[in-house]
Parts: C-alpha cells; structure tokens; sequence
C-alpha cells in the first residue's frame, strides 16, 4: 500500500484516509491494522524531501490516456512503463529537476 | 500469492522525448532526475531505505545515502556516475555522490529502529577526487566521534576505522531518538 500512497502523493495528495478493517471473521492479523495507520506517514515523509515540486511544480500528464477503453482525449498522469501494473507518475518544475514517482502496481487474487 | 506485484524490475518511460530506464520496486521507488546541468544530470532515489516488507521486520542496520542530507549548504554538490558505455537516460545502474567544493559538512538526521538501545558501526564509502590524501570527521549530536585521515584512493573504497584510535568506529547504546550524524570533510 505504502507504493500506492507515494504515487498518490506524487500527485499532489497531502492526507490519506486508508484503512481496511474486517469486523467479522476470519479476522485480518491485528498488525496490518497498525500497518494500515502508520503507512501515510511513510509517504508522506518522502513527500516532505521534494515539497517545493509538491507545492509549487505541476504535475505531468504523462501518456497514459485517461480511459483505455475510449484512448486518447484526456491525459491519465501515469507515463506507460512497458507494463500497465506499473504505475509512474511525475511532476516537473521548470529549473527544478523532473521527479518520476514509480511504482509497480500490486494484482492481488485470493 | 498469485498475480502479486514482482519485488523489484525496471521500467522505461519516455519524458520530455526521451527514454528513462530505472529500478522499481514493490515498495514504490520515489526519485530526483535533476536536468539543470544537461550534460550532466543528476539521478537519485529518496526512498532506498524502504523494505518490502513490515516495518517491524526492516533491517536494524542503516544505510544514509549521501546525497540525502538534511542540512542546506551551498559547497555541497551531488554528481551522478554511470558505468562507461551506459545509454543516456539509463539508471538502471548508477552511483550518486556528494562533492564539495570547499570544506563543507552534510547532516543526517535518523531514529534507531528496534527496541533497546544498541551499538551501531560506522562505514563511510568515499573517495579521494585527485588521488591526493585526505579525510573526513564524523560526529554525533555535535560532539566529534571520529576521523578518517587516509583516503586517497580514485576508487570507492569503505572506510571504517578512526585515525585517532585506530580501532573501528563504533556508536555504542545509541538511543532509540533522533541522532544527528554529521559527515565533515578536512
């Protein structure tokens, strides 16, 4: 999740709410639970190392498009990295450095 | 678990027309690509220190990249190094650094992970520019600790032993707070 967090941050997000809780059983192992409090601020920590491209950069459009199934038209902000399940989003500031975020997206099947 | 995201890989994406390869990893990778000097950018990663898995479970060892440093100081300048024959724009394999252009000082900041106080060793990978001798300080909290006085090689070379005691440099019952450690050139 902590992946999914610094591309969101790389998007320009400053707070998270996250949190999955299974109030039934079989109950989650109560260290996820914790996990799923305490990983915003993993991101957000990274985020606090580049805050003048968070505040005042621009966020890239990349060349993913917006909708796969009806292509172009509206930029999706993710640069296609060869495979969908990898995330990249960047921002870029002129005379600052441009600052892909990347992330290889999870598939989970249970 | 099926279909799970690999541990680590590399992507290529195009920007501003050009190819960018690097390394990613399933705890995401967050990265500098700094173009202010064309013929000589700058690559570098914010997040290496982030394991795949369960913080309770990363390592209690650490590893302070150079080029992170916390302080700001204006004769600290951070080159990166690719292996002769590299294509532009891969950072696949790459080494950034710390040079300085006068004698300078970088500060780290970091909290000891686990759960008593423990005894940290210290190595420093450095290298001397002109192959001439020279050295750095390590202190701690702003006390001085240690000093190194015999680096002279071209090569990156870890250094691990002080010149004053001649034994290796060692953080004993460090605390679990935030400890600045500071890399002071001669």
């Amino acid at each position: 999740m902590v992946r999914l967090l610094k591309a969101v941050s790389m998007a320009g997000a400053e707070n998270f709410g996250c949190g999955y809780f299974v109030t039934a059983t079989p109950y989650q192992n109560p260290n996820n639970y914790v996990w799923q409090m305490a990983i915003p601020g993993y991101a957000q920590a990274i985020a606090s190392r580049y805050d003048d491209l968070f505040l005042s950069g621009n966020l890239m459009t990349g060349d993913v498009p917006q909708s796969a199934a009806s292509g172009g038209g509206k930029p999706g902000y993710t640069f296609y990295a060869g495979d969908i399940r990898k995330l990249v989003v960047a921002r870029n500031m002129t005379g600052k450095p441009n600052m892909p975020s990347l992330e290889p997206f999870s598939q989970i099947q249970i | 678990m099926i279909g799970n995201a690999e541990l680590s890989g590399t992507a290529t994406i195009r920007i501003d027309g050009n190819d960018l390869t690097f390394g990613i990893r399933r705890q995401g990778s967050t990265y500098i690509y700094d173009k202010t000097n064309v013929s000589s950018p700058v690559f570098y990663q914010l997040d290496a220190w982030h394991e795949n898995s369960h913080p309770y479970y990363w390592s209690k060892t650490f590893n302070l990249e150079a080029e992170i440093f916390d302080n700001v100081n204006a004769n600290i300048e951070l080159k990166t190094q690719v292996p002769a024959g590299t294509a532009a724009g891969n950072y696949t394999n790459y080494t950034t650094y710390t040079t300085f252009k006068a004698i300078a000082g970088a500060e780290y900041n970091f909290t000891p992970r686990g759960t008593a106080a423990a005894t940290h060793y210290v190595w420093v990978r450095a290298r001397s520019r002109g192959g001439i001798t020279t050295g750095f300080n390590i202190s701690l909290n702003g006390v001085s600790k240690f000093n190194v006085t015999c680096v002279r090689d071209t090569n990156w070379t870890w250094y691990r032993y002080d010149a004053g005691t001649n034994t290796q440099m060692t953080l004993t019952s460090l605390a679990l707070s935030n400890q600045k450690l500071s890399n002071n050139t001669n």
